[in-house]
């Protein structure tokens, strides 16, 4: 009868393989999932060219400006919209914020003070606004002193 | 000899798993759920120094003549009606404009070689930055937008 018994041990489940791919499945989704830092807004439909060239990551902090077609620009924590006067000067003076910010940075950093600004000013803009939006929206990134500008679109080969 | 050890030391030690399946199963889903695939992005890198700074160097770069001029015609719905290279048609077709453009430029084209879009404001910004990428695939490495107002 105690032979018996022994064969009745209970079955033990090997959960080592399984363990291994979860592990797996976690560090892909951990690599290559994207937290990313910019201000991108999703609902922006960038223009879409064949070839551009790869982002290129600068060491300064960029400035992210959304730009939507219906000349909305979406700045950290408000909306405005460029084509009326009020919304422009919110611009303005949201640009030259970060133009004295970024002076402030370039002095601490020991640059000279009268050298032009090195921080580059990201616009996303979508592909049906029409282009006079987007030079108010350069040309108060000019006033305000920046000189670079990446301009984004998505890259869709043939 | 063989010495026979009694008590507890004889028990084996069993590791919970559960706690840990559960936790990696979290952090899975987690995972899942928030993964996102997004296109790729790349970029037209300009650089368009401030309004002053801009006059100084118009006059200085008229008498290098190294600045191609490109019109941008809108049609209706802000489409792109017609492309105009030094104040000559091209049409629409933006495989002809980079034809003329690499044309123009030389080969291979000087490094201070700037092309200037002057863009109808009712044009859609995605046909300007479709021209941008022809200009900049065809040799000139500058781009610069025309600004009337300022």
């Amino acid at each position: 009868m105690r032979t018996r018994e022994a064969r009745y041990a209970i079955p033990e489940l090997d959960m080592t393989p399984m363990i291994d791919m979860t592990f797996q499945l976690i560090a892909f989704f951990m690599f290559v999932m994207n937290f990313s830092t910019e201000l991108v807004r999703e609902e922006i439909q960038l223009p879409v060219v064949q070839l551009a060239q790869p982002v290129t990551q600068s060491k300064v902090e960029p400035i992210v400006l959304n730009v939507d077609s219906d000349g909305s620009v979406y700045l950290p924590g408000e909306v405005i919209n460029v084509m009326t006067p009020d919304g422009l000067a919110q611009l303005n003076s949201f640009l030259y914020r970060e133009a004295a910010l970024a002076r402030l940075r370039m002095r601490a950093a020991g640059l000279p003070p009268d050298s032009p600004l090195n921080s580059t000013v990201i616009i996303r803009g979508d592909r049906a606004t029409p282009f006079d939006v987007i030079r108010k929206v350069l040309r108060s990134c000019r006033e305000a002193g920046f000189v670079h500008y990446s301009l984004r679109a998505e890259t869709r080969a043939q | 000899m063989r010495v026979r050890r009694i008590g507890h030391d004889e028990t084996r030690v069993e590791l919970q798993m559960t706690p840990m399946i559960d936790v990696v199963f979290q952090l899975l889903i987690f995972f899942l759920f928030t993964f996102k695939i997004r296109p790729i992005e790349g970029e037209i890198a300009v650089t368009m120094p401030p309004p002053e700074a801009g006059q100084a160097q118009q006059s200085e770069e008229i008498t290098v003549a190294d600045r191609i001029h490109i019109k941008l015609q809108a049609g209706a719905g802000g489409q792109l009606a017609n492309i105009l290279v030094e104040e000559q048609a091209v049409g629409t077709d933006l495989a002809a404009l980079g034809r003329v453009l690499r044309e123009l430029a030389g080969n291979p084209p000087p490094e201070d070689l700037e092309a200037e879009i002057d863009a109808d404001g009712r044009l859609l910004y995605g046909h300007v930055i479709q021209v941008a990428t022809v200009v900049m695939r065809s040799g000139i490495a500058k781009v610069r937008f025309t600004d009337p107002g300022g």
